[in-house]
Protein backbone atom coordinates (compact mmCIF):
# COMPACT_ATOMS: atom_id res chain seq x y z
CA UNK A 1 0.00 0.00 0.00
CA UNK A 2 1.30 3.74 -0.85
CA UNK A 3 0.46 6.25 0.90
CA UNK A 4 0.96 9.70 0.38
CA UNK A 5 -0.08 12.75 3.30
CA UNK A 6 -0.02 16.02 2.41
CA UNK A 7 -0.19 17.94 5.17
CA UNK A 8 -0.94 22.23 5.36
CA UNK A 9 0.71 22.44 2.17
CA UNK A 10 1.47 26.23 1.19
CA UNK A 11 3.45 27.76 -1.86
CA UNK A 12 3.40 31.30 -2.14
CA UNK A 13 5.01 33.66 -4.20
CA UNK A 14 4.70 37.12 -3.62
CA UNK A 15 1.57 37.64 -1.11
CA UNK A 16 -0.35 35.59 -3.39
CA UNK A 17 -1.02 31.74 -2.11
CA UNK A 18 -0.88 29.21 -5.63
CA UNK A 19 -1.95 26.84 -2.82
CA UNK A 20 -3.34 27.79 0.71
CA UNK A 21 -2.87 24.75 3.67
CA UNK A 22 -4.38 21.82 1.22
CA UNK A 23 -4.30 18.56 3.16
CA UNK A 24 -5.10 15.55 1.89
CA UNK A 25 -4.36 12.00 2.15
CA UNK A 26 -3.87 9.59 -1.01
CA UNK A 27 -4.04 6.34 -0.92
CA UNK A 28 -3.53 3.50 -4.12
CA UNK A 29 -6.11 4.54 -6.70
CA UNK A 30 -7.40 7.03 -9.09
CA UNK A 31 -7.96 10.41 -7.95
CA UNK A 32 -8.94 13.47 -10.31
CA UNK A 33 -7.99 17.05 -9.65
CA UNK A 34 -10.70 19.24 -10.87
CA UNK A 35 -9.92 22.95 -10.62
CA UNK A 36 -10.61 25.87 -13.51
CA UNK A 37 -7.20 27.24 -15.27
CA UNK A 38 -5.42 28.89 -12.50
CA UNK A 39 -6.88 27.03 -9.28
CA UNK A 40 -3.50 25.73 -8.32
CA UNK A 41 -3.68 22.45 -9.56
CA UNK A 42 -0.18 22.87 -11.24
CA UNK A 43 0.95 24.22 -8.50
CA UNK A 44 -0.20 21.29 -6.60
CA UNK A 45 1.36 18.91 -8.86
CA UNK A 46 4.73 20.45 -8.88
CA UNK A 47 4.68 20.10 -5.30
CA UNK A 48 3.76 16.38 -5.08
CA UNK A 49 6.80 16.13 -7.84
CA UNK A 50 9.13 17.80 -5.89
CA UNK A 51 9.66 20.19 -8.77
CA UNK A 52 8.81 23.37 -6.40
CA UNK A 53 9.08 23.50 -2.71
CA UNK A 54 6.47 24.21 -0.25
CA UNK A 55 6.47 27.52 1.37
CA UNK A 56 4.94 25.95 4.39
CA UNK A 57 3.81 22.20 4.98
CA UNK A 58 5.38 18.75 3.79
CA UNK A 59 4.22 15.60 1.99
CA UNK A 60 4.93 12.74 3.46
CA UNK A 61 5.31 8.91 1.52
CA UNK A 62 5.24 5.80 3.63
CA UNK A 63 5.84 7.64 6.46
CA UNK A 64 8.74 9.75 5.23
CA UNK A 65 9.68 12.93 4.21
CA UNK A 66 9.95 13.41 0.52
CA UNK A 67 12.50 15.85 0.90
CA UNK A 68 14.77 13.43 2.62
CA UNK A 69 13.48 10.77 0.65
CA UNK A 70 15.08 12.29 -2.65
CA UNK A 71 16.06 10.28 -5.27
CA UNK A 72 14.12 6.98 -3.57
CA UNK A 73 11.02 8.79 -3.82
CA UNK A 74 11.71 10.21 -7.39
CA UNK A 75 12.71 6.27 -8.08
CA UNK A 76 8.73 5.60 -7.88
CA UNK A 77 7.62 8.56 -9.26
CA UNK A 78 6.10 8.81 -12.90
CA UNK A 79 5.36 12.62 -14.30
CA UNK A 80 3.47 13.80 -17.62
CA UNK A 81 3.81 17.33 -17.35
CA UNK A 82 0.91 19.61 -19.47
CA UNK A 83 2.95 20.04 -22.49
CA UNK A 84 6.41 18.99 -23.16
CA UNK A 85 8.23 18.90 -26.31
CA UNK A 86 10.50 16.30 -28.18
CA UNK A 87 14.09 16.57 -29.37
CA UNK A 88 13.73 16.83 -33.11
CA UNK A 89 16.46 14.34 -33.70
CA UNK A 90 15.17 11.28 -31.45
CA UNK A 91 12.97 9.02 -32.66
CA UNK A 92 9.88 7.65 -30.10
CA UNK A 93 12.35 4.55 -29.02
CA UNK A 94 15.09 6.68 -28.36
CA UNK A 95 13.14 9.26 -26.49
CA UNK A 96 12.07 6.45 -24.31
CA UNK A 97 15.33 4.66 -24.47
CA UNK A 98 16.66 8.11 -22.60
CA UNK A 99 14.12 8.60 -20.27
CA UNK A 100 14.53 5.37 -19.38
CA UNK A 101 18.08 6.12 -18.68
CA UNK A 102 16.98 9.20 -16.64
CA UNK A 103 14.96 6.78 -14.20
CA UNK A 104 17.95 4.49 -13.59
CA UNK A 105 16.80 1.60 -15.57
CA UNK A 106 19.44 -0.76 -17.01
CA UNK A 107 19.34 -1.66 -21.08
CA UNK A 108 17.90 -4.90 -20.57
CA UNK A 109 15.13 -3.63 -18.51
CA UNK A 110 14.31 -0.55 -20.25
CA UNK A 111 14.58 -2.57 -23.71
CA UNK A 112 11.45 -4.97 -22.16
CA UNK A 113 9.60 -2.15 -20.61
CA UNK A 114 10.01 -0.01 -24.22
CA UNK A 115 8.62 -2.62 -26.42
CA UNK A 116 5.98 -2.88 -24.07
CA UNK A 117 4.73 0.38 -23.25
CA UNK A 118 4.95 1.20 -27.22
CA UNK A 119 2.79 -1.60 -28.08
CA UNK A 120 0.60 -0.48 -25.49
CA UNK A 121 0.16 3.05 -26.80
CA UNK A 122 -0.16 1.59 -29.95
CA UNK A 123 2.94 3.15 -31.07
CA UNK A 124 5.22 0.35 -31.75
CA UNK A 125 4.90 0.36 -35.52
CA UNK A 126 6.43 3.73 -35.78
CA UNK A 127 8.74 3.96 -32.86
CA UNK A 128 11.74 4.27 -35.27
CA UNK A 129 10.22 7.88 -36.55
CA UNK A 130 11.34 10.95 -35.21
CA UNK A 131 8.83 11.74 -32.64
CA UNK A 132 8.95 15.21 -33.76
CA UNK A 133 6.65 14.34 -36.70
CA UNK A 134 4.27 12.88 -34.86
CA UNK A 135 0.76 14.34 -34.84
CA UNK A 136 -0.25 16.04 -30.90
CA UNK A 137 -2.08 12.87 -29.79
CA UNK A 138 0.83 10.44 -30.72
CA UNK A 139 3.36 12.94 -28.96
CA UNK A 140 0.90 12.39 -25.95
CA UNK A 141 1.22 8.95 -25.86
CA UNK A 142 5.24 8.93 -26.08
CA UNK A 143 4.65 11.27 -23.06
CA UNK A 144 2.41 8.66 -21.25
CA UNK A 145 5.14 6.30 -22.06
CA UNK A 146 7.92 7.78 -20.60
CA UNK A 147 5.74 8.39 -17.48
CA UNK A 148 4.92 4.91 -16.92
CA UNK A 149 8.67 3.08 -17.84
CA UNK A 150 9.55 2.74 -14.39
CA UNK A 151 6.84 1.57 -13.24
CA UNK A 152 5.71 4.62 -11.02
CA UNK A 153 4.31 4.05 -7.60
CA UNK A 154 2.98 7.69 -7.84
CA UNK A 155 1.50 8.86 -11.26
CA UNK A 156 1.17 12.66 -11.78
CA UNK A 157 -0.36 13.54 -14.54
CA UNK A 158 -1.20 16.91 -16.12
CA UNK A 159 -3.90 17.17 -18.80
CA UNK A 160 -3.16 13.83 -20.16
CA UNK A 161 -5.82 13.48 -22.11
CA UNK A 162 -6.11 16.47 -24.18
CA UNK A 163 -5.60 16.36 -27.78
CA UNK A 164 -6.36 12.73 -27.79
CA UNK A 165 -9.46 11.40 -29.97
CA UNK A 166 -12.23 9.60 -28.59
CA UNK A 167 -10.96 6.69 -29.13
CA UNK A 168 -7.33 7.18 -27.70
CA UNK A 169 -9.04 8.75 -24.66
CA UNK A 170 -11.08 5.62 -23.81
CA UNK A 171 -7.94 3.42 -24.47
CA UNK A 172 -5.81 5.39 -21.98
CA UNK A 173 -8.64 5.37 -19.18
CA UNK A 174 -8.95 1.53 -19.35
CA UNK A 175 -5.20 1.51 -19.33
CA UNK A 176 -5.19 4.06 -16.27
CA UNK A 177 -8.30 1.94 -14.40
CA UNK A 178 -6.13 -1.63 -15.16
CA UNK A 179 -2.99 0.25 -13.47
CA UNK A 180 -4.60 2.09 -10.77
CA UNK A 181 -4.81 -0.77 -8.46
CA UNK A 182 -1.26 -0.87 -7.05
CA UNK A 183 -0.65 2.98 -7.29
CA UNK A 184 -1.76 6.65 -6.38
CA UNK A 185 -2.61 8.11 -9.51
CA UNK A 186 -3.38 12.21 -9.82
CA UNK A 187 -5.11 13.47 -12.77
CA UNK A 188 -5.64 16.33 -13.62
CA UNK A 189 -8.22 17.44 -16.71
CA UNK A 190 -10.72 19.61 -17.52
CA UNK A 191 -12.03 16.82 -19.28
CA UNK A 192 -14.92 15.83 -16.69
CA UNK A 193 -15.92 12.45 -18.51
CA UNK A 194 -12.36 10.89 -17.88
CA UNK A 195 -12.88 12.00 -13.79
CA UNK A 196 -16.20 10.66 -13.84
CA UNK A 197 -16.17 7.00 -15.35
CA UNK A 198 -12.77 6.15 -13.24
CA UNK A 199 -11.48 8.04 -10.40
CA UNK A 200 -11.86 6.85 -7.14
CA UNK A 201 -11.95 9.81 -5.80
CA UNK A 202 -12.15 13.90 -6.62
CA UNK A 203 -10.03 16.63 -5.21
CA UNK A 204 -11.49 19.54 -6.49
CA UNK A 205 -9.53 23.00 -6.10
CA UNK A 206 -10.65 26.99 -6.19
CA UNK A 207 -8.30 29.79 -5.62
CA UNK A 208 -5.38 27.64 -4.53
CA UNK A 209 -7.43 25.73 -1.87
CA UNK A 210 -8.94 22.29 -1.10
CA UNK A 211 -12.36 23.40 -2.46
CA UNK A 212 -13.57 19.63 -1.62
CA UNK A 213 -12.67 15.73 -1.82
CA UNK A 214 -14.61 13.01 -2.13
CA UNK A 215 -16.28 10.04 -4.32
CA UNK A 216 -18.72 10.37 -6.88
CA UNK A 217 -21.75 9.79 -4.59
CA UNK A 218 -20.60 12.09 -1.75
CA UNK A 219 -19.85 14.80 -4.51
CA UNK A 220 -22.97 14.37 -5.97
CA UNK A 221 -25.07 14.17 -3.22
CA UNK A 222 -24.08 17.70 -2.36
CA UNK A 223 -25.74 18.79 -5.29
CA UNK A 224 -28.98 17.24 -5.18
CA UNK A 225 -31.93 19.92 -5.61
CA UNK A 226 -29.90 22.52 -6.96
CA UNK A 227 -30.09 21.14 -10.56
CA UNK A 228 -33.16 22.46 -12.64
CA UNK A 229 -34.69 21.68 -15.75
CA UNK A 230 -36.56 24.71 -17.12
CA UNK A 231 -38.82 24.16 -20.18
CA UNK A 232 -39.69 27.27 -22.31
CA UNK A 233 -40.91 28.03 -25.29
CA UNK A 234 -39.64 31.82 -25.06
CA UNK A 235 -37.14 33.17 -26.60
CA UNK A 236 -36.65 36.09 -24.30
CA UNK A 237 -37.05 33.77 -21.42
CA UNK A 238 -33.89 32.00 -22.63
CA UNK A 239 -31.62 34.94 -22.71
CA UNK A 240 -33.26 36.04 -19.09
CA UNK A 241 -31.96 32.28 -17.95
CA UNK A 242 -28.66 32.46 -19.58
CA UNK A 243 -28.07 35.66 -17.81
CA UNK A 244 -29.19 34.78 -14.05
CA UNK A 245 -28.08 31.53 -13.57
CA UNK A 246 -25.02 28.97 -14.93
CA UNK A 247 -27.07 27.09 -17.52
CA UNK A 248 -25.17 23.59 -17.72
CA UNK A 249 -26.95 22.57 -21.02
CA UNK A 250 -29.39 24.09 -23.73
CA UNK A 251 -31.42 21.72 -25.73
CA UNK A 252 -34.04 22.52 -28.16
CA UNK A 253 -36.87 20.98 -29.42
CA UNK A 254 -39.67 22.17 -31.88
CA UNK A 255 -42.22 23.60 -29.62
CA UNK A 256 -40.12 24.39 -26.70
CA UNK A 257 -36.25 25.08 -25.38
CA UNK A 258 -34.67 22.84 -21.98
CA UNK A 259 -31.98 24.38 -20.16
CA UNK A 260 -30.42 22.61 -17.78
CA UNK A 261 -29.29 24.83 -14.38
CA UNK A 262 -27.29 25.10 -11.25
CA UNK A 263 -28.56 27.41 -8.91
CA UNK A 264 -28.69 27.33 -5.00
CA UNK A 265 -32.28 28.29 -5.14
CA UNK A 266 -35.11 27.11 -7.39
CA UNK A 267 -35.37 29.24 -10.27
CA UNK A 268 -38.88 31.10 -10.34
CA UNK A 269 -40.12 30.31 -13.98
CA UNK A 270 -43.34 28.15 -14.64
CA UNK A 271 -41.68 24.90 -15.78
CA UNK A 272 -39.16 24.28 -13.23
CA UNK A 273 -38.58 20.39 -11.87
CA UNK A 274 -35.37 19.49 -10.23
CA UNK A 275 -33.37 16.58 -11.65
CA UNK A 276 -30.64 14.08 -10.78
CA UNK A 277 -27.58 15.73 -10.39
CA UNK A 278 -25.12 14.71 -12.97
CA UNK A 279 -20.71 15.38 -12.52
CA UNK A 280 -20.54 17.86 -14.80
CA UNK A 281 -23.36 20.14 -12.92
CA UNK A 282 -20.67 20.20 -10.03
CA UNK A 283 -18.32 21.81 -11.88
CA UNK A 284 -20.40 24.30 -13.11
CA UNK A 285 -22.35 24.83 -9.66
CA UNK A 286 -18.44 25.37 -8.25
CA UNK A 287 -16.77 27.10 -11.00
CA UNK A 288 -17.26 29.57 -14.21
CA UNK A 289 -18.27 27.88 -17.62
CA UNK A 290 -15.43 29.69 -19.26
CA UNK A 291 -13.60 27.27 -17.77
CA UNK A 292 -14.96 24.19 -18.93
CA UNK A 293 -13.36 22.85 -21.62
CA UNK A 294 -15.55 19.97 -22.55
CA UNK A 295 -17.85 18.03 -20.58
CA UNK B 1 25.20 6.61 -16.72
CA UNK B 2 26.99 5.49 -20.27
CA UNK B 3 23.42 5.75 -21.76
CA UNK B 4 22.82 8.76 -20.45
CA UNK B 5 26.27 10.08 -21.78
CA UNK B 6 25.92 8.59 -25.14
CA UNK B 7 22.38 9.59 -25.89
CA UNK B 8 23.32 13.32 -24.46
CA UNK B 9 25.80 13.07 -26.77
CA UNK B 10 23.55 11.85 -29.70
CA UNK B 11 21.07 14.76 -28.78
CA UNK B 12 23.71 17.79 -29.00
CA UNK B 13 26.16 16.50 -31.81
CA UNK B 14 23.33 14.64 -34.22
CA UNK B 15 21.87 17.50 -35.56
CA UNK B 16 21.14 18.43 -38.99
CA UNK B 17 23.09 21.95 -39.07
CA UNK B 18 25.69 20.60 -37.06
CA UNK B 19 26.24 17.73 -38.84
CA UNK B 20 26.33 20.12 -42.09
CA UNK B 21 28.56 22.75 -40.87
CA UNK B 22 30.66 20.50 -39.43
CA UNK B 23 31.34 18.14 -43.00
CA UNK B 24 31.80 22.26 -44.50
CA UNK B 25 34.65 22.82 -41.72
CA UNK B 26 36.26 19.76 -42.28
CA UNK B 27 36.01 20.34 -46.00
CA UNK B 28 37.98 23.47 -45.35
CA UNK B 29 40.61 22.53 -43.18
CA UNK B 30 41.30 19.57 -45.34
CA UNK B 31 41.46 22.03 -48.62
CA UNK B 32 43.15 24.82 -46.53
CA UNK B 33 46.49 23.38 -46.41
CA UNK B 34 48.34 23.89 -49.85
CA UNK B 35 51.64 21.75 -50.89
CA UNK B 36 54.93 23.58 -50.33
CA UNK B 37 58.08 22.30 -49.25
CA UNK B 38 57.66 20.36 -46.51
CA UNK B 39 58.58 23.05 -43.60
CA UNK B 40 56.33 25.58 -45.03
CA UNK B 41 53.52 22.92 -45.22
CA UNK B 42 53.99 22.21 -41.50
CA UNK B 43 54.54 25.42 -40.14
CA UNK B 44 50.91 25.88 -42.37
CA UNK B 45 49.73 23.79 -40.83
CA UNK B 46 49.97 24.76 -37.06
CA UNK B 47 49.19 28.44 -38.55
CA UNK B 48 45.87 27.24 -40.01
CA UNK B 49 44.75 25.53 -36.84
CA UNK B 50 44.78 28.70 -35.21
CA UNK B 51 43.48 30.30 -38.31
CA UNK B 52 40.37 27.91 -38.02
CA UNK B 53 39.72 28.43 -33.93
CA UNK B 54 36.72 30.93 -35.08
CA UNK B 55 34.80 27.83 -36.46
CA UNK B 56 35.75 25.60 -33.74
CA UNK B 57 34.50 28.03 -31.63
CA UNK B 58 31.13 28.75 -33.89
CA UNK B 59 30.72 24.58 -33.52
CA UNK B 60 31.47 24.27 -29.64
CA UNK B 61 28.89 26.95 -29.01
CA UNK B 62 26.12 25.64 -30.91
CA UNK B 63 26.17 22.42 -29.30
CA UNK B 64 26.66 24.08 -25.46
CA UNK B 65 24.37 26.91 -26.22
CA UNK B 66 21.50 24.33 -26.23
CA UNK B 67 22.34 21.96 -23.86
CA UNK B 68 19.95 23.33 -20.93
CA UNK B 69 17.84 25.85 -23.24
CA UNK B 70 16.45 23.47 -25.29
CA UNK B 71 15.21 21.65 -21.92
CA UNK B 72 13.52 24.89 -20.93
CA UNK B 73 11.91 25.54 -23.57
CA UNK B 74 10.40 22.28 -24.68
CA UNK B 75 9.69 21.75 -21.02
CA UNK B 76 11.55 18.64 -20.46
CA UNK B 77 13.00 19.94 -17.75
CA UNK B 78 10.38 18.61 -15.84
CA UNK B 79 10.14 15.66 -16.73
CA UNK B 80 14.26 15.46 -16.48
CA UNK B 81 13.99 16.60 -12.87
CA UNK B 82 11.19 14.60 -11.87
CA UNK B 83 13.92 11.45 -12.25
CA UNK B 84 15.42 9.14 -10.49
CA UNK B 85 18.86 10.75 -12.36
CA UNK B 86 17.34 13.77 -13.41
CA UNK B 87 19.70 16.35 -10.97
CA UNK B 88 23.28 15.55 -10.80
CA UNK B 89 23.46 13.11 -12.59
CA UNK B 90 22.48 15.01 -16.01
CA UNK B 91 24.56 17.65 -15.01
CA UNK B 92 27.41 15.53 -14.95
CA UNK B 93 26.00 13.62 -17.81
CA UNK B 94 25.90 16.33 -19.98
CA UNK B 95 29.04 18.20 -18.76
CA UNK B 96 31.05 14.77 -20.10
CA UNK B 97 29.27 14.73 -23.13
CA UNK B 98 29.71 18.08 -24.09
CA UNK B 99 33.34 17.68 -23.52
CA UNK B 100 33.61 14.41 -25.23
CA UNK B 101 31.38 16.29 -28.22
CA UNK B 102 33.41 19.46 -28.63
CA UNK B 103 36.97 17.38 -28.17
CA UNK B 104 35.23 15.08 -31.52
CA UNK B 105 34.65 18.49 -33.36
CA UNK B 106 37.64 20.10 -32.31
CA UNK B 107 40.57 16.95 -32.65
CA UNK B 108 38.19 15.91 -36.00
CA UNK B 109 39.27 19.73 -37.68
CA UNK B 110 42.75 19.63 -36.05
CA UNK B 111 43.25 16.03 -37.20
CA UNK B 112 41.88 16.40 -40.64
CA UNK B 113 44.86 19.29 -41.01
CA UNK B 114 47.61 17.26 -39.56
CA UNK B 115 46.48 14.50 -42.38
CA UNK B 116 45.87 16.58 -45.31
CA UNK B 117 49.61 18.06 -44.41
CA UNK B 118 51.44 14.54 -43.79
CA UNK B 119 49.77 13.05 -46.12
CA UNK B 120 51.47 15.58 -48.80
CA UNK B 121 54.70 13.95 -47.54
CA UNK B 122 53.75 10.47 -46.50
CA UNK B 123 54.03 11.32 -43.05
CA UNK B 124 57.64 12.27 -43.51
CA UNK B 125 59.76 14.72 -41.34
CA UNK B 126 57.50 14.01 -38.50
CA UNK B 127 60.51 14.65 -36.53
CA UNK B 128 61.86 18.70 -37.36
CA UNK B 129 61.88 20.95 -34.68
CA UNK B 130 59.40 23.77 -34.45
CA UNK B 131 62.80 26.12 -34.55
CA UNK B 132 62.94 25.29 -38.34
CA UNK B 133 59.08 26.43 -39.24
CA UNK B 134 59.08 30.04 -39.91
CA UNK B 135 55.39 30.20 -37.58
CA UNK B 136 57.99 29.13 -34.43
CA UNK B 137 61.16 30.70 -35.77
CA UNK B 138 61.70 33.09 -33.00
CA UNK B 139 60.59 30.34 -30.20
CA UNK B 140 64.23 28.41 -30.81
CA UNK B 141 62.06 25.67 -28.98
CA UNK B 142 63.30 21.86 -30.07
CA UNK B 143 59.75 20.62 -29.61
CA UNK B 144 59.36 18.34 -33.21
CA UNK B 145 56.26 18.37 -35.25
CA UNK B 146 54.82 14.90 -33.83
CA UNK B 147 55.74 16.18 -30.00
CA UNK B 148 53.35 19.48 -30.70
CA UNK B 149 50.72 17.34 -32.41
CA UNK B 150 50.72 15.15 -29.09
CA UNK B 151 50.52 18.17 -26.89
CA UNK B 152 47.81 20.48 -28.96
CA UNK B 153 45.87 17.18 -28.88
CA UNK B 154 46.26 16.82 -25.09
CA UNK B 155 45.35 20.98 -24.58
CA UNK B 156 42.65 20.41 -26.98
CA UNK B 157 40.82 18.41 -25.05
CA UNK B 158 41.56 20.28 -21.75
CA UNK B 159 40.46 23.54 -23.47
CA UNK B 160 36.96 21.88 -25.02
CA UNK B 161 36.97 21.08 -21.18
CA UNK B 162 37.03 24.24 -20.13
CA UNK B 163 34.63 25.89 -22.48
CA UNK B 164 32.38 22.80 -22.16
CA UNK B 165 31.72 23.86 -18.54
CA UNK B 166 31.60 27.82 -19.59
CA UNK B 167 29.01 27.03 -22.41
CA UNK B 168 26.87 24.62 -20.04
CA UNK B 169 26.18 27.01 -17.36
CA UNK B 170 25.63 30.00 -19.83
CA UNK B 171 22.83 27.52 -21.11
CA UNK B 172 21.65 26.92 -17.78
CA UNK B 173 21.20 30.39 -16.54
CA UNK B 174 19.04 31.77 -20.20
CA UNK B 175 16.43 30.63 -22.23
CA UNK B 176 17.48 31.47 -25.57
CA UNK B 177 20.21 29.67 -27.18
CA UNK B 178 21.54 33.15 -28.56
CA UNK B 179 22.86 34.39 -25.33
CA UNK B 180 25.15 31.37 -24.09
CA UNK B 181 26.62 31.20 -28.65
CA UNK B 182 27.16 34.84 -28.65
CA UNK B 183 28.87 35.18 -24.68
CA UNK B 184 30.52 31.90 -25.01
CA UNK B 185 31.70 32.59 -28.31
CA UNK B 186 32.80 36.39 -27.22
CA UNK B 187 34.75 35.11 -23.99
CA UNK B 188 36.64 32.08 -26.28
CA UNK B 189 37.17 34.48 -28.96
CA UNK B 190 38.08 37.54 -27.51
CA UNK B 191 42.24 36.59 -27.23
CA UNK B 192 41.96 35.91 -31.12
CA UNK B 193 40.15 39.41 -31.90
CA UNK B 194 42.35 41.54 -29.26
CA UNK B 195 45.28 39.89 -30.46
CA UNK B 196 46.58 42.45 -32.21
CA UNK B 197 45.97 44.81 -30.06
CA UNK B 198 47.02 43.26 -26.99
CA UNK B 199 50.55 42.98 -27.98
CA UNK B 200 50.35 46.42 -29.27
CA UNK B 201 50.45 47.31 -25.66
CA UNK B 202 52.85 45.12 -24.91
CA UNK B 203 50.68 42.80 -22.98
CA UNK B 204 51.21 39.95 -25.52
CA UNK B 205 52.23 37.34 -22.29
CA UNK B 206 48.72 37.61 -20.60
CA UNK B 207 47.50 36.23 -24.25
CA UNK B 208 48.82 32.97 -22.43
CA UNK B 209 46.65 32.71 -19.20
CA UNK B 210 43.80 32.52 -21.99
CA UNK B 211 41.76 29.72 -22.13
CA UNK B 212 41.93 30.23 -25.86
CA UNK B 213 45.85 29.81 -26.60
CA UNK B 214 46.30 26.81 -23.84
CA UNK B 215 43.65 25.45 -25.40
CA UNK B 216 45.98 26.37 -28.82
CA UNK B 217 49.32 25.65 -27.18
CA UNK B 218 51.26 26.02 -30.52
CA UNK B 219 50.35 29.61 -29.43
CA UNK B 220 52.42 29.42 -26.17
CA UNK B 221 55.25 27.88 -27.62
CA UNK B 222 55.21 30.21 -30.61
CA UNK B 223 55.72 33.42 -28.19
CA UNK B 224 57.56 32.00 -25.85
CA UNK B 225 54.91 32.46 -23.22
CA UNK B 226 56.22 32.10 -19.64
CA UNK B 227 55.37 29.21 -16.94
CA UNK B 228 53.81 31.83 -14.62
CA UNK B 229 51.17 32.45 -17.44
CA UNK B 230 50.40 28.96 -17.67
CA UNK B 231 51.00 28.75 -13.98
CA UNK B 232 47.75 31.68 -14.20
CA UNK B 233 45.88 29.79 -16.50
CA UNK B 234 45.99 26.22 -14.35
CA UNK B 235 44.34 27.87 -11.33
CA UNK B 236 41.88 29.62 -13.68
CA UNK B 237 41.09 26.34 -15.02
CA UNK B 238 40.72 24.68 -11.34
CA UNK B 239 38.71 27.30 -9.88
CA UNK B 240 36.14 27.39 -12.94
CA UNK B 241 35.78 23.58 -13.07
CA UNK B 242 35.27 24.06 -9.17
CA UNK B 243 32.48 26.62 -9.53
CA UNK B 244 31.07 26.31 -12.69
CA UNK B 245 29.52 22.84 -12.65
CA UNK B 246 27.90 23.83 -9.34
CA UNK B 247 26.69 27.05 -10.48
CA UNK B 248 25.11 24.92 -13.49
CA UNK B 249 23.46 22.72 -11.18
CA UNK B 250 21.93 25.56 -9.42
CA UNK B 251 20.81 27.39 -12.23
CA UNK B 252 19.42 24.31 -13.67
CA UNK B 253 17.57 23.15 -10.02
CA UNK B 254 16.08 26.74 -10.03
CA UNK B 255 14.87 27.22 -13.75
CA UNK B 256 10.89 25.83 -13.76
Amino acid sequence: MNILEIKNLTKTYGNKNANDNITVTLENGLYGLLGPNGAGKTTFMKQITTLIEPSKGEIIYNGKNIKELNEEYRAVLGYLPQEFGVYKNFSAQQFLQYVAALKGMNKKQAKNKIKELLELVGLYEVRNKAVDKFSGGMKRRVGIAQALLNDPKILVLDEPTAGLDPQERARFRNLLSQISKDKIIILSTHIISDIESIAKETIMIKDGAMLMKGNHKEILSGMEGKVYCIKTSNENEVMEIQNSYKVVNIQRSIDHVELRVVSDKMPRYENVEIIEPKFEDVYMFYFDLENTREV
Amino acid sequence: MGSLIKLELKKMLFKKRILIIWMGILFLSFISIRAFSMEETYADLFSKSYGLVPFMGILMFMIFSGAYTLEYNSNMSGIIKTTKNGRKSIVIAKSIASVIGASILNLSIFFTLCLSAFTKFKFAGLDIPLKNLWYFGNSESDITVIQMILIMTFTIVLGSFFFAQIGLFLSSISNSAAIPFVFGGLIMGLPYILEGFVKNMGLGKYLGATPLWTMMSCQLIRYKIPMSMIGIFIVIFIGAMTILPKLTYDSFMKNN
